[in-house]
C-alpha cells in the first residue's frame, strides 16, 4: 500500500475528479472519483485531520489501515492508496489544516440496496454464492487473529459481476492472544449485534462476526432485517422471544453477564426461527441459520464451519452472474433516496387529499386508517414477492 | 500465531542501526533514559503492556528512518509522547486524551498533533508488529506458566 504525500488540495483536484459523494458518516465522507490519468473509478473516504481541538489521527482509521495492510483477498476490499493532502512541510513546521484520504476501488452495489429493491429477484443460487463469498472473507480476517466487529448488509459491497467485497475494517481490531483482555463493548451495529454484547459482554470473541453473517442470511430469506430492534433493550425481546432466555444451564456462566438481570425481564415468548421461517420447513438453509443465529457464542459455529455447511454442497450450485444486477448502484444511500421519495410523494398525496377534502381533521384521520406507513407497506410487499416467485420454485 | 509473530518481526525489525552509527546525540544511554521515563508514563496512565513496547517499538523505528539531522535530543521528549499516543490509539480501549498527554511536556497539542502525521506517515501506517509481551502472551498460553514466572519474565523483557 503506498502512501501519496499531496502537499495542497489543488493538485487533489488535478488528480481526481469528483463524481458525487456516495455516502456520509460519522467518520467523514465517502466520494466517488475518477482518476484522470488512469480513467478509473475509485472511492476516496476522507479523513479530517489536526482540526482545532481534535484529538489527532482517528484511532479508527489508524486500525482500518493496518488490518486492511494484513489482508490479501479476493473478497475483501483492498486499500489501493493512503493520501495526505496537507501544506505540511518536510520536518517540523506546523500544519493548519489537513486531510487524509483512503483510496479503495469504487463498487456499486451493498446488500442492503440489493435486498431492498423490489425489482431484483432473488434466487437461491446467487443469495449461496454471496454468503459463501463473505463467509470466505470472514474466514480470511479470522484467520489472522483479528475481529470486523461491524459486519452488516450495508458493509458488503457487490461488484457488477458478483464478487463481494467485505468492507468498512474501521472497528475491525486484532484479538490478543491472552483471553481475558477486554475490548470495548460497543461495537457492530445495533441491529446485528449479537446477545453476547448486548448482554454488556466485554470478553467476546470472533463469533460476534458469525452472528453478523447469520443475520444477513436471514435478511435475504426475508427481505428484511431480522431483528430491527428500536434500541438494546428492544434488541434483547426480539431474540430472546424467538429463541428463549438464555439461562445459566443452557449458556455457561450468562448470569454473571453485567446486563443479564435488566435486559432478560419481562420477555414475552413469541415464534421460534423456525416458526418465523416456517415457509421454508425442511429446507437445509434453515439448518445453517439455526447455527449461526445460536446465543450462545460458544456453541454458536466459526466462519469456517459454516463455509463446510451441507447447503454449499447441495444443488443448485452457488452462482454470482446468477443474478443480474442492474447498471445503477443499489446501495445504503440509494436505499434512503427511495425512502424520502416515497416519504414526499406520500406527503404531496396527504396534501391533495386534505385539499379535496376541504376537512383538515377528518381527513387525517382517513389517512391514517387506509394507509399503513410507507416503510412496512413496502416490506409486505416485498414479502409477498418473494413468498409468490422465489421461494417455492427456487429455495431447497 | 507465533509464526506470524516471527514473521512480522522479520518485517519490521524493531531496532534499526540508528543507536551507533547514524545519530551523535542519540546514545544507548539515553535511550534507556527516555525508556525508563515511557514505562513511567504508561504506568501513570494505565496503559498495558502490549502499548508500552509498541510505543518503543514505533520510536525505534521512527528514530532509524528519520535522517539523522532532524532529531536532536530535545525531539526526543516529544517523539517519545507522541509514540505512547499512537501506540495506545491502536492498542487500548480507554486513549489518553491528547491534553493529556501534552501536560507532560513544554510542547502544545498542534505539535503532537502534527508529528503523529509525520511518524504514522514515516512508518506507513505499520503499527501490527511482533513486541516482546506479544510473544510472551504467546508463551504463556502455551505452557500455562504460574504467576510468579509470569511477572519475572515480564520484568525482564522490561
Amino acid at each position: 500500500m503506498p502512501s501519496v504525500v499531496i502537499h495542497n488540495v489543488r493538485e487533489l483536484r488535478e488528480r481526481y475528479e469528483k463524481v458525487l459523494v456516495v455516502g456520509e458518516g460519522a467518520y467523514g465522507r465517502v466520494l466517488k472519483a475518477t482518476e484522470r490519468i488512469t480513467k478509473e473509478i475509485v472511492a476516496l473516504k476522507s479523513i479530517p485531520l489536526c482540526s482545532g481541538d481534535k484529538e489527532g489521527f482517528p484511532i479508527s482509521t489508524i486500525r482500518e489501515i493496518n488490518q486492511l495492510k494484513t489482508f490479501n483477498h479476493n473478497n475483501v476490499l483492498s486499500l489501493r492508496y493512503l493520501l495526505l493532502v496537507s501544506d505540511t512541510k518536510e520536518g517540523w513546521a506546523t500544519c493548519s489544516r489537513s486531510e487524509a484520504y483512503l483510496v479503495f476501488d469504487y463498487v456499486p452495489h451493498d446488500l442492503t440496496g440489493i435486498i431492498s429493491d423490489p425489482g431484483i429477484l432473488m434466487n437461491e443460487a446467487s443469495i449461496k454464492s454471496y454468503m459463501q463469498q463473505l463467509l470466505t472473507a470472514v474466514v480470511h480476517v479470522h484467520s489472522f487473529g483479528s475481529m470486523h466487529c461491524d459486519i452488516k448488509s450495508s458493509n458488503v459491497l457487490v461488484k457488477y459481476d458478483g464478487t463481494v467485497k467485505l468492507a468498512d475494517f474501521g472497528l475491525a481490531r486484532f484479538k490478543n492472544p491472552n483471553p481475558n483482555v477486554t475490548y470495548c463493548n460497543n461495537v457492530v451495529t445495533r441491529w446485528y449485534r449479537p446477545p453476547e454484547l448486548l448482554l454488556g459482554d466485554n470478553k467476546y470473541n470472533e463469533k460476534i462476526d458469525v452472528w453478523a453473517v447469520g443475520c444477513i442470511l436471514a435478511e435475504f430469506m426475508d427481505r428484511r432485517p431480522i431483528y430491527p430492534g428500536s434500541d438494546e433493550k428492544d434488541m434483547c425481546a426480539r431474540i430472546f422471544s424467538m429463541m428463549g432466555v438464555p439461562t445459566n444451564s443452557t449458556w455457561n456462566n450468562v448470569e454473571g453477564l453485567k446486563l443479564y438481570r435488566v435486559m432478560t425481564s419481562g420477555i414475552a415468548k413469541g415464534p421460534s426461527l423456525r416458526d418465523h421461517f416456517a415457509s421454508f420447513r425442511g429446507f437445509v438453509v434453515v439448518d445453517l441459520l439455526e447455527a449461526l443465529l445460536q446465543i450462545d457464542p460458544n456453541k454458536r459455529i466459526s466462519a469456517e464451519q459454516a463455509l463446510r455447511h451441507p447447503w454449499f454442497s447441495q444443488a443448485p450450485e452457488p452462482s454470482k452472474s446468477a443474478l443480474k444486477l442492474p447498471t445503477e448502484s443499489r446501495n445504503e444511500s440509494w436505499v434512503k433516496k427511495q425512502f424520502a421519495e416515497q416519504e414526499k410523494r406520500r406527503m404531496q398525496s396527504h396534501q391533495q387529499q386534505m385539499l379535496r377534502n376541504g376537512n383538515r381533521k377528518r381527513s387525517i384521520d382517513t389517512l391514517n386508517a387506509s394507509q399503513p406507513p410507507p416503510k412496512k407497506q413496502q416490506k409486505i410487499t416485498n414479502t409477498v414477492r418473494y413468498n409468490g416467485h422465489t421461494i417455492t420454485n427456487t429455495i431447497h | 500465531q507465533i509464526e506470524q509473530l516471527q514473521l512480522q518481526e522479520q518485517k519490521n525489525p524493531p531496532t534499526g542501526p540508528y543507536l551507533s552509527s547514524m545519530n551523535t546525540d542519540i546514545t544507548p544511554s539515553t535511550r534507556s533514559v527516555i525508556t525508563d521515563y515511557m514505562v513511567r508514563v504508561c504506568q501513570n496512565f494505565k496503559l498495558s503492556d502490549n502499548t508500552l513496547f509498541l510505543a518503543i517499538n514505533v520510536m525505534d523505528r521512527f528514530l532509524a528512518t528519520e535522517r539523522p539531522h532532524m532529531v536532536s535530543k530535545d525531539k526526543l521528549h516529544i517523539i517519545s509522547l507522541t509514540s505512547i499516543l499512537i501506540a495506545s490509539k491502536y492498542n487500548d480501549v480507554n486513549v489518553p486524551s491528547v491534553d493529556q498527554i501534552v501536560k507532560d511536556c513544554e510542547h502544545d497539542r498542534e505539535d503532537i498533533l502534527c508529528l503523529e502525521t509525520i511518524i504514522l506517515n514515516t512508518l506507513r501506517f505499520t503499527l501490527s508488529v511482533a513486541t516482546p509481551s506479544l510473544f510472551l502472551q504467546l508463551y504463556f498460553q502455551f505452557w500455562e506458566c504460574d504467576s510468579l514466572i509470569k511477572v519475572m519474565s515480564q520484568f525482564v523483557c522490561e
